[in-house]
């Protein structure tokens, strides 16, 4: 767009009249006297006249955009997220605080298991020596506990003391209670992962599945 | 055959949807889906997070309906919830606009139809590239005028809702709408008569 003479200077009005001109732009009703008073400025400043003239063409301009075109199924997507939102904000509130629950649980669990276990293969008194060599699997007579068909393919287990072995296993409690003169922690909280005694020590087999206290607990958590 | 129309107010229908009327919220998404995805994308220029943004406004709506004060007006109080998701989503995407980009979503049948004076096609000229500069000029403001001056004179707000609005004094709001508009102006001079 070209213009045939350039338009006048209008970067700012005249200090003077910038209330009532910001007023007008503003759209706030002036009084009779104030209206007049910048009407009689305008037609002899020119600055001040291009000034409301231009930025009321900007303002203008501003008002009267063209529409904005809603994409037509908006409302249904709207609704259906709407009824979907109870369902999501209880998967968004549990999920997060099971997953929470069963990591602290294995992290917890983990290394308890592998006390109470030397701790139960000792004949049950004060916990053994942690040594890495008294910690590793060695092969093994086959357990008295063991369920597994005489001669089959056994992988390797844990070694059950056969010249001791415990006349009585300790109580959750006994366990929970020595566990904690070692490591501090509550037996109040120990004894909820400890098996019941209802259901005996466990066996080679699931120690085996287990393995917790040689593996790394952080290894089970990569896929988090 | 008479036809009975009844539109419900803002305070009426809100009113129903606290009361369980499920029906009442649709309506209102109904009434205020175009003012509050136009006031997005005029923010954003991006149609595909102005849509995102929309369903997002109306899911914090029907969770915070509740506390909602229906005696109160309601549309500054959802555009206020339209402008704080704006205005984290910008913070996150830092979203920039080009001319051209802008030029290729503003069809010129929709300009012609919204110009007024005359069939005067050099008018007409004038009138559509002075509203793609304003329109461009305005993703060249700072956020806080552009929201100013959207909800001043798109929105049709007075100072005071736009203060409720946005959380900030009045006073704010008059510096910024000021500051604002001489901004626009500036990027616009060459474009006006």
């Amino acid at each position: 767009m070209t213009f045939s003479a350039p338009p006048p200077p209008s970067s700012s009005p005249c200090p003077e009249m910038e209330g009532l001109i910001d007023a007008s732009l503003d759209g706030l009703p002036l009084a009779e006297a104030e209206q007049q008073k910048l009407e009689a400025h305008r037609s002899a400043c020119v600055a001040c006249d291009t000034y409301l003239r231009q930025m009321h063409a900007v303002l203008d301009a501003l008002t009267d955009l063209p529409p904005v075109t809603t994409p037509p199924d908006l409302t249904e997507r709207i609704m259906q997220r709407v009824q979907e939102q109870p369902a999501t904000l209880k998967r968004r509130s549990w999920v997060p605080l099971g997953v929470a629950a069963a990591v602290a649980a294995i992290l917890i669990a983990a290394p308890l298991w592998g006390t109470w276990e030397r701790s139960f293969q000792t004949g049950g008194g004060t916990l053994a020596s942690s040594s890495p060599s008294e910690r590793e699997p060695v092969q093994a007579t086959p357990s008295t506990k063991s369920t597994k068909t005489p001669g089959a393919q056994e992988p390797p287990a844990r070694v059950t003391p056969q010249a001791s072995p415990p006349s009585k296993p300790p109580s959750r409690k006994v366990i929970a209670e020595e566990i904690e003169a070692e490591s501090g922690a509550s037996s109040d909280l120990l004894i909820a992962f400890l098996p019941l005694e209802e259901e005996g020590p466990m066996s080679d087999e699931a120690l085996l599945v287990f393995e917790p206290y040689d593996a790394d607990p952080m290894s089970s958590l990569v896929g988090f | 055959m008479t036809v009975v129309s009844l539109v419900h107010s803002d305070a009426t229908l809100i009113a129903q949807i606290k009361a369980g009327n499920e029906r009442g919220f649709r309506d209102l998404v109904n009434r205020y889906a175009s003012l509050v995805y136009a006031y997005i994308y005029r923010m954003t220029q991006n149609a595909e997070l102005s849509d995102d943004m929309t369903q997002d406004v109306f899911l914090k709506v029907h969770k915070h309906l509740h506390t909602f004060d229906e005696t109160r007006p309601f549309k500054p109080w959802l555009l206020r919830i339209a402008a704080n998701t704006t205005m984290s989503a910008l913070r996150k995407q830092k979203h920039t606009v080009s001319l051209d980009a802008l030029q290729e979503e503003t069809p010129g049948k929709e300009w012609v139809a919204d110009t007024q004076p005359g069939n005067d096609p050099s008018h007409l000229a004038e009138v559509r590239d002075l509203s793609q500069q304003v329109l461009a000029g305005m993703q060249t403001l700072a956020p806080n005028y552009r929201q100013a001056l959207l909800l001043r004179y798109s929105n049709a707000l007075s100072y005071e809702e736009i203060a409720q609005t946005l959380e900030v004094p009045v006073n704010t709001i008059r510096t910024w709408i000021k500051r604002g508009r001489e901004k626009l102006k500036a990027h616009v001079k060459e474009y006006l008569p």
